[in-house]
């Protein structure tokens, strides 16, 4: 029998949505499940009983999270996709608006993040929820420095100064060979504190990791400081809100 | 029902195993594995296995009660099937903790304060925990079987001692279980210092409930922290009463003699075919007076006589295995063609031979014969031929006819030894500095180094102890002496007192002559510092140096002024033994930045004496000698020693080489090598640091984990009086100024608990995020005073920390955290800091409310 699959959206960019329809495997997806909830191309209203749950977007309304509530009573298992849904995604940086993930109101089965989740990950992850297996991405994993195309040979000490967030525009330039380190060259990158898995898309491009796959551990803020404290930033780049809030809301925001 | 009975049927053990074996298995699948064809049956089985198994979404699975009794099982079979389980059996190897906990009344100082028995009611309940005993007296026990038996009774093999702090007793109570529990797993509630004698005051009392349900808290943290204690990896090494000392100069051979005086037997090894070392060819000690070859000669004479010392000269190491208290050395002795034993030092032989070359022990200047006696005096006194040498003899076997006890053997081969040692300790001495280009060094133009002068004062030397120029072979006018060639590692005094014996030599030897001493400023650039404190008037303190020759006489031109030189002493610095890298490999220790082995070692069986650490004098090396001595004999006066590793471990499974461990390692104990993260754990001081940085949890610590310290934290929010303040302590300041309050009987609220961790680096953001979240209200964090930190910089990195944290935080939070340095006497200041910030707290949340 084909799982039952329901698809909701709450706050956020829909990127995730994008990415899921541009999926090479969605055709396959789509043969192989039964949508029975997809606000986002069909008509319906009521939540029946079904399989799999996968939510995208931060909560931000109440009604969200009664909507949460009745999903999670309907559905065997419930999945986070995307940085928004799993952490509280970039409305973090709002000081008004409320934007929590997913998880702090109804108990979840596991998240797929990324911003949006890498279409490999996402098709893998897929395809092994409709297969019923375990995805694994909630495993704790390492951190993006393992796999970094930039990782030179044996890398000791990294730069401590780091006068930049972003490299200058004319320096983005995809990676070559001998590409140095972002944290070498004084560009912060949070990538030793950030789950592996993204395959590098950013780092690729020459740009630093900005976490929006999520902490590998510990809680991101306590890395982050744990991590900030090890380097000396220029006092003109200390916009904490930029570093902190971008994907993820921590619990003692000001 | 009792669980005999359960077991009772071979059809429940059945089920039992088929769910270890398969952990969730289908209601219809455990029937078809059973070949049941109804129900019933297993329904009635699976209800009599009672809380052994349990349900989820249809399928079964062992709960954790199940699991014990299934190791029960098996060790059952394992037991009838004739195999022998006595270390499953004993409760030291269990995983299952059996907490036992003692209370200390401390002669009524905790039990005036605290009730103990509402204390030992509670602890009773708690999880785990086996048994309670209160004692009187815990350290005043004169009968510690009582105590070890009480342990075994119970199976314990977890123990809270709730007593005075762990600074004042830890020790004797690790003695009293060292037999029946390992060290990890006593772990200790401080209730006096820091909970009985701080809350009472002499007018005002606090609650003495909550000093109760402080004590009772303190303890549970304590229990839950042994409970989550794993194995630390420890083994028991049976001492070798023995050591190996590696170099035969004057430090090796003071602590040498120092050792088998002491009992122990001592193995002397050196490479060079005598001992002495580099001392016995200097002319005399300064500050003694002494002539340095009859010192050393009757320094040898001492040793020879004494039976616990075995003399392997002319040997080297090739190899060495096993750790402290038990290494063995394979060692090679070189053939030396003549029997040791047989010569009585004639030198008939020496007489006879014809082939000469110059000799190494006069630095090149004289000539010698192949087979040789390095020195006057040297020991074993028997004549050699190097190994290198033997290709060159003409096998004319003159020699051999000459030698009238047979004692030369042509034909010898090389030696095998292996020793077994409890400590090795290496004493190899320095090189000294030989790239002297840039000096226009020749020795026959009359410029030398200062060992060569040495060996012309020297009254067995090449010169019979005139100072003579080495072209002219007449006494020299003006004797130059550069000090400080070679490279500069901050020891100037050295360089002084070996000017100084050099001034006063000459003067004794040729009154008249002209003595100029030089220090070239340029070089000491980064040293001058140092320099300017202790300059001597004796000596030329100059910026630009240079030496040159005009009508054949060396001149030194210094600040444009020149001196006539007739012989020029390049008093040479001592640079690390060469020797040192190769011993590394072998030997296990660490250098330091200049190349020096590195004082880190020391501490780890491994000792080093001498100038192997850096230019030291004789007075020095004698002292450092003698310390190092204490130290093995201390270690070696045990029968044997339990050796654990107290420090961090890595799963290689979560690390992501991002190398944010290495970065905050004070030691540089962290290095990355070939994509994979080592510790040295020579260097490696347990402080923690790594720890809190690692972002993926990848560093733990074998003792003072993360989750021990996040579950003291969950357990210390359930006090209930507000405002809740807790503080991170470092081991050796903080706590201890706290304990200093205790011991001073300061009384402050019951409303703070003290958390203790090894350094204040230890500390993760996490800590303090996670002790809000838990409902404190305040936290303090305590650590050594800036620049006396234990660990370096571990204050500074909490500092940094916390700085960044306050940016972020809500602002409320932002008073809600206090960084203080005390050091380990500053209990009144402890005391006065925990008052204001309770007052301060008090009146924010009257405020909120």
């Amino acid at each position: 029998m084909k799982p039952k699959i329901l698809i909701s959206s709450l706050t956020g960019c829909s990127g995730c949505i994008s990415t899921l329809l541009s999926l090479d495997i969605f055709p396959q997806f789509l043969e192989r499940t039964k949508i029975i909830y997809f606000p986002f191309i069909m008509d319906v209203e009521e939540i029946e009983e079904c399989d799999i749950a996968l939510i995208e977007g931060c909560v931000s309304e109440d009604s969200q999270v009664n909507l949460l509530k009745k999903i999670r009573k309907q559905t065997k298992k419930v999945y986070s996709i995307g940085t928004c849904a799993g952490f509280g995604g970039i409305l973090s940086l709002s000081k008004k608006r409320i934007a929590e993930p997913v998880s702090k109101y109804i108990e979840i089965d596991g998240v797929i993040p990324g911003c949006p989740p890498p279409s490999k990950l996402l098709g893998n992850c897929l395809i092994k929820l409709i297969e019923n297996r375990e995805i694994d991405v909630d495993i704790p994993k390492k951190n993006l420095c393992a796999t970094c195309p930039l990782r030179g040979e044996a890398e000791e000490n990294f730069q401590t100064k780091i006068t930049q967030i972003n490299p200058n525009p004319e320096e983005i330039i995809p990676v070559e060979e001998d590409t140095e380190c972002f944290l070498k060259r004084g560009i912060l990158c949070l990538g030793p504190i950030t789950r592996d898995g993204c395959e590098h898309v950013c780092i690729k491009e020459g740009l630093p990791c900005e976490g929006c796959m999520g902490p590998v551990s510990k809680s991101f803020f306590s890395n982050t400081i744990n991590f900030i404290s090890l380097i000396h930033l220029s006092k003109k780049i200390r916009n904490y809100d930029g570093i902190f809030y971008r994907f993820s809301k921590p619990t003692f925001k000001r | 029902m009792d669980i005999y009975s359960i077991l009772s049927h071979p059809f429940r053990r059945k089920i039992l195993l088929i769910l270890e074996k398969e952990g969730y298995i289908p209601y219809t699948d455990l029937m078809e594995r059973l070949n049941l064809e109804t129900t019933g049956q297993l329904n009635f089985h699976l209800k009599k296995l009672g809380s052994l198994i349990n349900k989820d979404k249809k399928s079964y699975f062992i709960t954790e009660d199940g699991k014990k009794i299934l190791q029960i099982l098996n060790i059952n079979k394992r037991i009838l099937s004739g195999e022998n389980v006595d270390e499953y059996l004993g409760a030291k190897g269990s995983t299952i903790s059996r907490v036992g906990v003692i209370i200390c009344n401390c002669n009524t100082e905790i039990s005036n304060i605290i009730n103990v028995n509402a204390l030992e009611n509670y602890i009773n309940k708690l999880r785990n925990v086996v048994s309670v005993k209160i004692f009187e007296n815990l350290c005043q026990q004169k009968n510690f079987s009582k105590i070890t038996n009480w342990v075994k009774e119970n199976f314990i093999n977890k123990i809270v001692i709730a007593a005075c702090s762990p600074k004042t007793h830890q020790h004797l109570f690790e003695r009293i279980f060292e037999k029946v529990i390992e060290h990890a797993n006593i772990e200790i509630a401080n209730i006096r210092e820091q909970c009985a004698w701080v809350h009472h005051s002499n007018g005002r009392e606090f609650d003495p409930l909550l000093i109760l349900e402080k004590a009772k808290l303190l303890i549970e943290a304590a229990i839950e922290r042994v409970i989550m204690q794993k194995k630390v990896k420890a083994k028991r090494v049976e001492i070798e009463k023995s050591c190996a000392i590696i170099g035969g100069g004057i430090g090796g051979m003071t602590l040498a003699l120092n050792l088998a005086k002491a009992g122990i037997k001592v193995y002397l090894i050196e490479k060079s075919p005598t001992l002495g070392g580099k001392v016995a060819r200097w002319d005399r000690i300064s500050n003694i007076g002494d002539c340095s070859i009859c010192f050393i000669s009757e320094l040898i004479a001492e040793l020879v006589n004494e039976k616990n010392i075995k003399i392997l000269t002319n040997t080297e190491i090739e190899n060495v295995s096993g750790e402290v208290g038990n290494f063995t050395i394979d060692l090679i002795k070189k053939p030396r063609f003549v029997d040791e034993k047989k010569c009585t030092g004639c030198k008939q032989c020496i007489e006879v031979c014809s082939i000469e070359k110059p000799n190494q022990y006069e630095f090149e200047l004289t000539n010698r014969k192949i087979i040789y006696i390095p020195f006057i005096h040297s020991y074993p006194f028997a004549p050699i031929i190097d190994e290198e040498d033997i290709k060159n003899c003409i096998n004319c076997r003159i020699c051999e006819r000459a030698c009238i006890n047979k004692a030369i053997d042509l034909d010898q081969k090389l030696e095998k030894i292996r020793i077994k040692v409890g400590t090795k300790v290496i004493a190899i001495g320095s090189d000294l500095y030989s790239d002297l280009e840039e000096y226009h060094y020749n020795p026959k133009n009359d410029i030398i180094t200062s060992p060569e002068f040495e060996r012309m004062l020297s009254s067995d030397g090449f010169t019979n102890g005139d100072i003579l120029k080495i072209s002219s072979k007449v006494p020299p006018e003006s004797v130059s002496i550069i000090q400080c060639v070679g490279p500069i590692y901050n020891r100037l005094e050295y360089n002084d007192i070996l000017a100084l014996k050099y001034l006063e030599s000459i003067k004794q030897h040729i009154p008249n002559c002209e003595v100029n001493v030089f220090y070239d400023l340029n070089k000491l650039k980064e040293n001058h510092n140092s320099l300017s404190t202790h300059m001597d008037k004796k000596f030329h303190y100059v910026n630009d140096l240079k030496i040159i020759e005009r009508n054949n006489k060396n001149i030194i031109v210094a600040n444009s002024k020149e001196y006539p030189s007739d012989l020029i002493v390049l008093n040479v610095m001592m640079v690390p033994n060469k020797d040192l890298k190769i011993l590394r490999k072998t030997m296990d220790f660490t250098l330091d930045d200049n190349g020096f082995m590195s004082e880190e070692t020391i501490a780890s069986g491994i000792y080093g004496v001498g100038t192997i650490f850096g230019p030291l004098d004789y007075n020095s090396t004698i002292s450092t000698a003698n310390n190092v001595a204490l130290k093995i004999i201390a270690l070696l006066s045990k029968d044997s020693l339990i050796s654990e590793f107290s420090g961090i471990e890595i799963n290689e499974e979560l690390c992501g080489i991002c190398g944010l461990c290495s970065k905050s390692c004070p030691y540089n104990a962290i290095t990355i090598e070939s994509d994979k993260l080592s510790i040295d754990m020579f260097k490696c001081k347990g402080c923690g640091t790594c720890v809190s940085v690692c972002p993926t949890n990848a560093i733990e610590m074998n003792i003072d984990t993360t989750e021990k310290i996040n579950r003291t934290i969950e357990i210390l929010s359930k006090f209930k009086k507000r405002p809740k303040i807790i503080a991170f302590c470092c081991r050796s300041c903080g706590y201890a100024a706290a304990d200093d309050a205790g011991l001073k009987k300061i009384s402050y609220n019951p409303n703070i608990f003290i958390v203790q961790v090894p350094c204040t680096g230890r500390i993760d953001t996490s800590f303090i995020i996670n002790s809000f979240e838990h409902g404190f209200d305040g936290v303090m964090i305590i650590g050594c005073r800036r620049n006396s930190c234990r660990y370096i910089d571990g204050i500074e990195k909490i500092q940094r920390k916390i700085e960044l944290l306050k940016d972020v935080l809500n602002p409320k939070y932002k008073k809600r955290i206090i960084i203080e340095n005390m050091n380990a006497v500053e209990g009144i200041k402890f005391a006065e800091m925990v008052k204001t910030f309770y007052n301060q707290l008090s009146e924010e949340i009257k405020f909120e409310a």
